[in-house]
């Protein structure tokens, strides 16, 4: 093929797009919709996802309580030895919160309902303990801390919900590994649809094909323009699947998603990074491979 | 040139459309190839397309040895051709203009030579005021003409037409006959496959007769009905 024949084949491919206007537009229609039953399906995993993890960020503390408050050099050394272990290396405590008595006490009134129950206890009679809310970072190794903690607090001092934590963790585990599975067979689905779609508008043309090897068109001759058009068609679909997924997200699915549980909705700005690349690459990889191998297909006459 | 010796083709053990076919075509000849409905008339110019493979013998098309011949030459043998078919076979989607220009364009040919190349190409063919149009606006003999222009656009020494006059009326096939001869005396060899008796008749060119795959007669002037 000669490089003066290249611009030649770039506006033969966008001809070409604007002359078979129904089976392109059917082409792109099929692509936005497997885009877009991807790109939800992929959001909604996301949503679901992102809501177990902060759930599980938030049972992923060890409570540690020391009773004897008003012992302050008691709680002054059991504080000292939880620094130790913080800065030992490789310490698994991510970050520990002190939560004093008199703070614990303000909180539970705070709570709905709980003021007049609590109206007698104040500084003299505070039945609370002094909580230490420790954040572990690794559950692999969260027994060795839970050993270590006990040493330092007692074990009936020490409260987690290790088992709750473990349970969310298989549950995100097992969404995440589900997920992954049904998004790669949704897109070897979509992939085959496309490729089917593209299939037919190169059949509609393999008389065109054929002419065009009968005046001596080589290969990349021929195959070259429904490349070209190909990439438009992906491009095309990916830009209008773009579009409608933000709508669809920000005004269907994130109401959806939120009208069944109180979950925060991810901001649709998150997207931005992965859903357009991912529409993209999926419609260039459709149209072009799609239409080479349709191409290819009709090419031995 | 265009050399056969010893063609045999067959498209399975039982089904031979040619047998031990020798025949040489010169340059420049005219040349008529009748024969009735799978005699092996069309076999024989798939052949020289490198549509099909001969089975055994020799074949040589322009320089081109067919029998040998890679897969990949043939875009470069069909350039050598021009090819008009009973169909048309033009680009539904292509101008007039863009169709004839399209041959040139596959050749690698320049946007310069091609401006001034196609309108000379129209105007033999005499559609010059239709350039723009689509085939689906053009009558079958304005079509045929079109495939005329785009089969000569490369200037190649063999244009082949398989039955041309095929889809047009008695006067349209007088008028495709009579620029197919113009087209022979710009010195190209010509090789029209028609069943039509009375044009080969009142043309009085060479004539192929073949009859269940082989060349029952070969004669110069042309043959009468009767033969």
């Amino acid at each position: 093929m000669r490089i003066r024949n290249i611009p030649h084949l770039i506006g033969q491919g966008f001809k070409s797009f604007w002359r078979n206007g129904a089976m392109t537009t059917a082409a792109i229609l099929v692509l936005i919709c497997c885009m877009l039953v991807l790109g939800s399906f992929y959001v909604i995993i996301d949503n679901l996802d992102n809501f177990i993890e902060k759930q599980s960020e938030e049972i992923k503390t060890i409570n540690a309580y020391v009773y004897a408050s008003d012992d302050k050099e008691e709680l002054a050394n059991k504080k000292a030895a939880l620094d130790a272990l913080c800065e030992k290396e490789n310490s698994n405590i991510a970050k520990y919160v002190h939560i004093t008595k008199a703070e614990a006490l303000e909180n539970m009134k705070n709570q709905e309902g709980m003021e007049d129950v609590l109206s007698k206890f104040n500084e003299d009679n505070n039945p609370l303990p002094e909580t230490f809310c420790i954040s572990f970072k690794d559950f692999d190794t969260v027994q060795q801390l839970m050993r270590e903690l006990e040493e330092i607090f007692g074990a009936d001092k020490i409260k987690s919900e290790l088992g709750m934590y473990e349970a969310v963790n298989n549950l995100s585990s097992t969404i995440t590994l589900v997920g992954f599975w049904l998004m790669a067979i949704l897109l070897v689905i979509a992939i085959l649809i496309i490729m089917n779609t593209v299939k037919l508008t190169v059949f509609a043309r393999r008389k065109d094909i054929a002419v065009m090897r009968y005046i001596g068109a080589t290969s990349a001759f021929v195959t070259s323009p429904f490349i070209v058009e190909g990439i438009i068609v992906g491009l095309v679909a990916a830009i209008i699947s773009t579009g409608l997924q933000y709508y669809l997200y920000t005004g269907v699915l994130a109401d959806i998603i939120s009208g069944y549980a109180a979950i925060d909705i991810v901001p649709a700005t998150e997207y931005i990074a992965i859903v357009p690349v991912a529409f993209l690459a999926l419609g260039l990889f459709a149209g072009i491979i799609a239409s080479a191998v349709s191409v290819k297909k009709h090419l031995d006459v | 040139m265009i050399e056969f010796k010893d063609v045999v083709m067959s498209y399975d053990s039982d089904t031979v459309a040619l047998n031990g076919i020798n025949l040489v075509i010169n340059d420049g000849e005219f040349v008529f190839i009748v024969g009735r409905s799978g005699a092996g008339k069309t076999t024989l110019t798939k052949l020289l397309m490198r549509e099909e493979r001969i089975s055994s013998g020799k074949l040589t098309v322009d320089g081109f040895k067919l029998d040998k011949m890679p897969k990949r030459k043939v875009p470069y043998l069909r350039r050598s051709l021009g090819v008009v078919f009973q169909d048309f076979r033009l680009f539904p989607n292509m101008t007039v203009y863009e169709n004839v220009a399209f041959a040139m364009r596959v050749v690698g040919e320049k946007n310069s030579v091609i401006k001034k190349r196609v309108p000379y190409f129209l105007n033999l063919v005499e559609l010059t005021d239709k350039a723009d149009r689509f085939p689906g606006e053009l009558s079958g003999g304005e079509q045929q003409r079109v495939a005329f222009a785009r089969a000569i656009a490369n200037n190649p020494k063999i244009v082949i037409a398989d039955e041309p006059t095929g889809n047009v009326d008695r006067n349209m096939s007088l008028e495709l006959m009579d620029l197919l001869v113009r087209i022979n005396k710009l010195g190209k060899t010509v090789i029209v496959v028609t069943h039509d008796m009375e044009l080969v008749e009142k043309f009085k060119k060479r004539t192929l007769t073949i009859d269940d795959g082989v060349i029952v007669s070969d004669k110069n002037g042309g043959v009468s009905i009767e033969d």
